[in-house]
């Protein structure tokens, strides 16, 4: 299984996410990389001091509803406060997918 | 910049009444710019000779007036620096007096940002408003919090307000009170233009707008889900005691009544909070 990591430190040259638009930017690169056949993407936020709601529903809340084909993965949360913030969006998508719908794709920001 | 005659000048009141973070305060400030906006092409001196306070943070609706009138009138701004640095100097320091400027009328330098300026604006939050000494005390873990909700605004303007012009942001801490006012102000298209259409005309006043906004999981955005900032800052006043208000087409809305009361209109919207650090 091909997997791929982005460092969003790195990818957005920022440690606090803030913008919408730096979401839909960090959601077009996943899409980017499954579309070259990567079958799992590894989102590592090392060194990420903060993160908003609208940065990260903008990616990975946009995953989640999407129905993005590709497996995610959340690694190196070092700041409760992002933790916080990400566990939030993923209540909040999946209360829009539906509670009920089974998702077939593994990932550990699917189950938390 | 030196001008042979006063005449040259129109003197525009900004009235004796205390600007505060309250209703009052916005009307105020509203009836300046309706005032001002009978001008076109002139240089307005803006007068506090007969102002008995403002707070720094309704500078950002003031500075958002000035902005909008520069373009729409081709107005030209001035002030008496003296008679501001007597009877209001936090105004040099809050950026709306360029404090170089040591001359008795003053082009007034603004404050602003663009939606996208995210890293210039939380520089901001987090050395000039959160870095307040009296804040020192302050848990690390709370005051993430609160830049976090600061932020959570600004992101407002760049996904909702769909406005070129930029935002503006003024903060001012009051030691004796051991109070934190921030309001951050846009000139956008308001709440309600974008919430009655995403929703197809059921919420079709200013006020459903408003309590559609707050609720969680609302939000217009077409490309991702949303709608959890403004709910979760509300969350957050309610909790601590922090006051928390919403002005937009016409309507103003407290966290402590939750209820809203008939504004006089403006373009774009407004969101003051007032923290009381006691409570923290």
């Amino acid at each position: 299984m091909s997997e791929s990591i982005i460092n969003i430190k790195l990818f957005l040259e920022k440690d606090t996410l803030i913008l919408h638009s730096d979401g839909l930017k960090l959601y077009e690169e996943i899409q980017s990389r499954t579309a070259q056949g990567v079958e799992t993407i590894i989102l590592s936020f090392d060194g990420v001091l903060l993160a908003t709601t609208a940065f990260l529903n903008a990616c990975l809340g946009k995953y989640l509803t999407d129905q993005s084909k590709v497996a995610l993965e959340i690694s190196d949360v070092n700041e409760t406060i992002v933790q916080s913030k990400i566990d939030l969006v993923r209540k909040n998508a999946s209360s829009k997918v539906g509670g009920d719908e089974h998702d077939s794709r593994s990932s550990s920001f699917l189950d938390g | 910049m030196l001008f042979r005659s006063k005449s040259s000048f129109v003197n525009v009141s900004l009235g004796t009444n205390p600007i505060n973070t309250s209703k009052s305060g916005y009307e105020f400030l509203i009836d300046f710019h309706n005032r001002c906006s009978l001008y076109r092409d002139k240089k307005v001196l803006i007068d506090f000779s007969g102002l008995t306070w403002i707070s720094g943070n309704m500078v950002a609706l003031l500075q958002a007036i000035m902005y909008k009138l520069i373009v729409e009138n081709k107005i030209e701004w001035y002030v008496e620096v003296e008679v501001i640095n007597n009877k209001f100097p936090f105004l040099n320091s809050n950026g709306f007096i360029d404090p170089n400027n040591n001359a008795l009328r003053s082009a007034v330098q603004l404050q602003s940002f663009n939606p996208e300026e995210d890293q210039r604006f939380f520089k901001y939050i987090n050395e000039h408003l959160l870095g307040h000494d009296a804040l020192d005390r302050v848990d690390s873990e709370l005051k993430n919090n609160l830049i976090l909700h600061f932020l959570e605004i600004f992101t407002n303007v760049e996904k909702h307000a769909r406005t070129d012009y930029p935002l503006f942001a003024c903060g001012q801490y009051f030691p004796l009170k051991k109070q934190l006012h921030f309001s951050l102000v846009d000139l956008g298209c308001g709440y309600l233009d974008a919430i009655r259409t995403y929703t197809h005309g059921k919420v079709d006043t200013a006020e459903k707008a408003i309590f559609w906004s707050l609720e969680e999981g609302n939000s217009t955005k077409a490309d991702a889900p949303g709608g959890l900032g403004l709910k979760e800052l509300r969350s957050f006043c309610d909790k601590n005691s922090c006051r928390f208000q919403i002005i937009t087409d016409g309507a103003f809305w407290n966290n402590y009544s939750d209820k809203t009361r008939t504004a006089s209109p403006f373009v774009g919207s407004q969101v003051n909070i007032v923290f009381d650090i006691n409570k923290f």
